[in-house]
């Protein structure tokens, strides 16, 4: 049972870091950034490391995504 | 403030920099008695082989075969010699929390150095983004304003909390602070609540200080940069880690006012604000 | 007891998975998010209590998670249904908007 878990966070986050590298638009590439650290401290608290799993939830999936929210407000949103 | 007055706390800030760069340089002129090579193992090439490592884990399968007891093999307690949880006491450091104990005690420069890193990073993006023009938010409406009201006390709580138990329960200094950058963000978005910078550097600037200067305080007392010298209590307790209570809760100020000021920093600038 | 828990954790489980299937049979942006959150919410909600009939030492905590998302989830729902509102997404069918003026502008 943990194993096919592991097998479906392991291609979704593959997707999902696919998704960020080729997305045109760059929110797209943001939140899907997001997502993928969601899911490795997901990974991390199945691998019984708590303490890394916060801080990859509190530091990846919350305080980056706003950073580079903030980056993306300043700069342009498309890619080129 | 001009950069030419002669200030008191500027004077003590020098002399206690000069201090740690003597203290940092000693180990050059003298010989001291810390880390020295076994003479057993002069043969350095013995000690990273292959079969060396294979000798350790044959070592480690005869103990574990022999059936012994475990208690004379780990070593941790002068008085007890199991740890039990809520009972023994006197421990090396008293934390629950392995990864604490290993963060904060045996790798302390390990945090010093991240502790710098972050400040750095964070000076670069003021420095940078100070000087740029800034584009305005939405107004939150009614809801957002009164949700947020009621979410961010509860949020710093919970920040509070983890670097508070940080030598009990997972977690620590890193994500409490990071929890609570995230409070403030969300009431800086929702409700426009204008906190001072002045206020968050006061915060930083006085935590960076003490984390430092107990630190240094380590190493008249024990010899050891980092090392503990208050008493540790019972296992599981709230007072039971010596040091690690007090370094930690003061890591968890500086990196959640650091990562606020980043914050404020990346929103609207430092123009609008007292410096 | 076992039994009550069990007719909980399926209707939370079942209003789960009947949102997640209306994300993907609406049309519209606020259609899904009528979707997602309502649904979610009520089997969020049914499955804490389901756990709660479980373990009843645990109930209070759980009666805390239940009211922080019973909080969280309308005002998320509420702030992303005004972003895609102020950026200009419009409905899928009727293109009437109480929000906007007669002449279909933006107040």
């Amino acid at each position: 049972m943990i194993f096919w878990i592991f097998i479906f966070i392991f291609i979704l986050s593959i997707i999902s870091s696919i998704v960020s590298i080729t997305a045109k638009d760059l929110l797209y590439s943001v939140l899907s950034l997001s997502l993928l650290s969601l899911l490795t401290s997901i990974l991390f608290f199945i691998l019984n490391a708590p303490d890394v799993a916060i801080t990859e939830a509190a530091v990846g999936a919350a305080l980056t995504t706003v950073i580079f929210i903030f980056g993306i407000r300043r700069t342009e949103r498309e890619d080129k | 403030m001009r950069e030419s007055d002669f200030n008191v706390g500027k004077f003590f800030a020098f002399l206690f920099v000069l201090i740690l760069f003597l203290f940092m340089l000693s180990p050059l002129f003298e010989e001291g008695d810390g880390a020295k090579i076994d003479k057993n193992l002069s043969d350095i090439k013995n000690r990273v082989s292959y079969f060396h490592s294979l000798k350790s884990v044959k070592e480690i399968e005869r103990i574990l075969s022999d059936n012994n007891d475990f208690s004379k093999y780990r070593e941790i307690t002068d008085s007890a010699k199991t740890v039990i949880f809520g009972e023994s006491k006197d421990l090396e450091n008293g934390t629950a929390n392995l990864v604490t104990s290993i963060v904060l005690d045996y790798r302390g420069f390990d945090t010093l150095g991240e502790l710098i890193v972050l400040f750095i990073s964070i000076l670069g993006l003021t420095i940078i983004l100070s000087t740029l023009s800034f584009a305005k938010f939405e107004e939150p409406s009614f809801l957002q304003i009164t949700g947020v009201k009621f979410v961010t006390p509860f949020m710093i709580l919970v920040g509070i909390y983890i670097f508070l138990h940080g030598h009990l329960s997972p977690g620590g200094g890193f994500p409490a602070g990071a929890i609570i950058a995230t409070a403030t963000l969300f009431s800086l978005i929702g409700c426009k609540f204008n906190y001072r910078v002045s206020n968050l550097k006061f915060i930083e600037s006085n935590a960076g200080f003490f984390v430092i200067l107990l630190a240094t305080l380590g190493l008249y007392f024990t010899g050891s940069f980092f090392g503990n010298y208050l008493p540790t209590g019972i296992v599981g307790k709230l007072y039971s880690s010596s040091l690690i209570l007090i370094i930690y809760s003061l890591v968890g100020l500086k990196v959640g006012a650091e990562l606020s000021v980043g914050i404020k920093t990346l929103y609207n600038g430092e123009k609008d604000d007292d410096r | 007891m076992i039994f009550i828990a069990i007719i909980f954790i399926f209707i939370g489980v079942l209003f789960s998975f009947l949102g997640s299937l209306g994300i993907l049979r609406m049309k519209d942006t606020y259609n899904r998010l009528q979707t997602s959150t309502k649904a979610t919410t009520l089997g969020a909600f049914s499955t804490i209590i389901g756990v709660g009939f479980l373990n009843p030492s645990w109930f209070f905590k759980l009666i805390l998670i239940a009211f922080f998302i019973l909080i969280t989830s309308p005002i998320a729902s509420h702030s992303l249904a005004r972003a895609s509102h102020k950026t200009g997404i419009k409905l899928e069918e009727n293109q009437f908007d109480a929000l906007n003026n007669e002449n279909g502008e933006k107040k």
